[in-house]
């Protein structure tokens, strides 16, 4: 039977077993995990788990719900994934603790290869793309910074925590930071002036993000960095 | 007629997401016309993408057929019943295709500042004015109506068995109405029109926050909600089209 961890500051408060179809997460009594914080929603999430899977659901609580540093509406638990709402954190094993193999198939499902069906793509005016990131890296628990190296701001430094960025000056340039699970990507936005990293200039696609890489948009100097999250 | 709307910029975006074989979701965007149209097809074997693009199709035909006229609600509602007859039809005359159907979500840009646009099924459409996003469709689903009636307390607390159920589809049967919004058009507005596959992923919030901070690159922002919702798991197919006459995006910081 899956289990839950629940945990606050590093402390462990609780384990429960998924026995139920469906779970309940919320500060009201009914739940089947209560957490009495005013941080929870009422109803704020439930695990509905079907045969060996388990779905996480928000349910449009205030706060949200986040996996893995992630903010997530529905998501499929795997193994080890660490569901945070508030200061609460909720870890998901599998099955006996979890054998790697376990983890293998978790993975690769994740990982299924996709096709588009190729009948649409004769259309003129319709055009169906299909984008990278077909597989499922393990989660970044790393949070991305900017620290300004020029300009008025000089010595600022940014946190680059939310799916994503702009930055720039309007009008004149701006570019995008987007934050994935597989890493951090800046992306050129407006302005005829692309930006430019470790002294190299852009084109339209998005540049993965490196440790220290020195990025300048609309003439001001800034560096990447990432930190490690406490989990 | 006065061209005193501002320029609208289109782009559209659709994948096929994590966890299905075939992309069913079509999508359509003409800024010269100012037409756009998107439509999520069900059923059948490879039925769902066929209906999706014979409902799109002919309600593009139809409306393209109004030449400089404005387009007003009759046309919209005649362009719906083209677009059912066809899949209906089609569905009729191939046992492949039978049971076919697909949600329709689809608007005309007027010049004069208005739009008007046409929706059946869960295929939504959302406007961005200021910090303030709004659904301007109201989905024809078992849970919405359900909630509407306060048989469940949020659309997401009822049985999973529930979800995706439509209460009204293109091409099921031998009529559909459509629900039609008609609403003025500002400068800076930023519209989505989209698929389940995506707001099932992402909660408003999200889609608020790309639509204002890249509302000025239509393309980026298309492209952006697509991979936010393959990134938080992409159930489903996901299908976005943005239309925007913003400039420029928030911006998260200003450089000086």
């Amino acid at each position: 039977m899956p289990r839950l961890i629940l945990s606050m500051d590093g402390l462990v408060l609780k384990e429960m077993v998924l026995e139920k179809e469906r779970t309940t997460i919320g500060r009201k009594p009914h739940n089947d995990i209560q957490i009495d914080n005013l941080a929870i929603s009422g109803d704020h999430a439930a695990i509905v788990t079907i045969l060996n899977d388990a779905f996480l659901e928000d349910m449009n609580s205030t706060n949200g719900t986040y996996v893995n540093g992630q903010p997530v509406k529905k998501h499929v638990l795997k193994n080890n994934d660490v569901i945070e709402l508030g200061k609460y954190r909720l870890k998901y094993l599998s099955d006996g603790g979890g054998s790697p193999s376990e983890q293998d198939e978790a993975m690769s499902f994740a990982q299924v290869a996709v096709e588009t069906d190729s009948g649409l793509s004769g259309a003129e005016a319709a055009a169906i793309v299909t984008s990278t990131g077909a597989s499922a890296p393990p989660p970044v628990a790393a949070l991305g910074m900017i620290q300004i190296l020029s300009g008025a701001h000089a010595g600022r430094t940014l946190e680059l925590s939310k799916s994503l960025t702009t930055l720039g000056k309007p009008g004149l340039q701006v570019a995008v930071i987007t934050r994935r699970p597989h890493g951090y990507f800046i992306t050129h936005v407006e302005g005829t002036v692309f930006p430019v990293v470790n002294g190299r200039s852009l084109d339209a696609q998005a540049h993965r993000l490196s440790d220290h890489d020195i990025i300048e948009i609309a003439g001001v100097k800034m560096e990447f960095f990432s930190q490690a999250t406490s989990q | 007629m006065s061209d005193s709307s501002p320029q609208w910029r289109m782009a559209l975006e659709s994948h096929v997401g994590q966890v299905r074989a075939r992309n069913e979701d079509y999508v359509f965007c003409d800024e010269h016309r100012g037409i756009v149209a998107l439509a999520d097809g069900m059923g059948g074997h490879a039925g769902g993408g066929v209906a999706a693009r014979l409902a799109v199709d002919a309600w593009v035909e139809r409306i393209a057929a109004c030449g400089d006229e404005p387009v007003v609600e009759r046309d919209l509602l005649v362009a719906v019943a083209d677009a059912n007859r066809a899949v209906f039809s089609a569905a009729s005359g191939d046992p492949a295709l039978r049971g076919m159907g697909t949600t329709l979500v689809a608007g005309c840009f007027r010049r004069d500042g208005m739009l008007v646009a046409c929706n059946v099924g869960d295929s939504r459409l959302y406007r961005l004015r200021g910090d303030v996003l709004t659904c301007l469709t109201r989905d024809h689903s078992v849970l919405r109506e359900q909630w509407e009636a306060g048989m469940i307390e949020s659309e997401s607390s009822a049985p999973i068995g529930l979800k995706g159920l439509l209460t009204r589809a293109v091409g099921v049967s031998a009529n559909v109405v459509p629900d039609v919004t008609i609403s003025t058009l500002l400068p800076g507005d930023v519209y989505l029109l989209c698929s389940d596959g995506l707001t099932e992923m992402l909660p408003d919030a999200d889609i608020a926050h790309v639509l204002g901070a890249l509302g000025g690159n239509p393309q980026l922002a298309a492209a952006h909600l697509v991979d936010l919702a393959n990134d938080r798991g992409g159930m489903d197919n996901i299908s976005a089209v943005i239309v925007s006459s913003c400039e420029s995006g928030r911006l998260g910081a200003e450089l000086d």
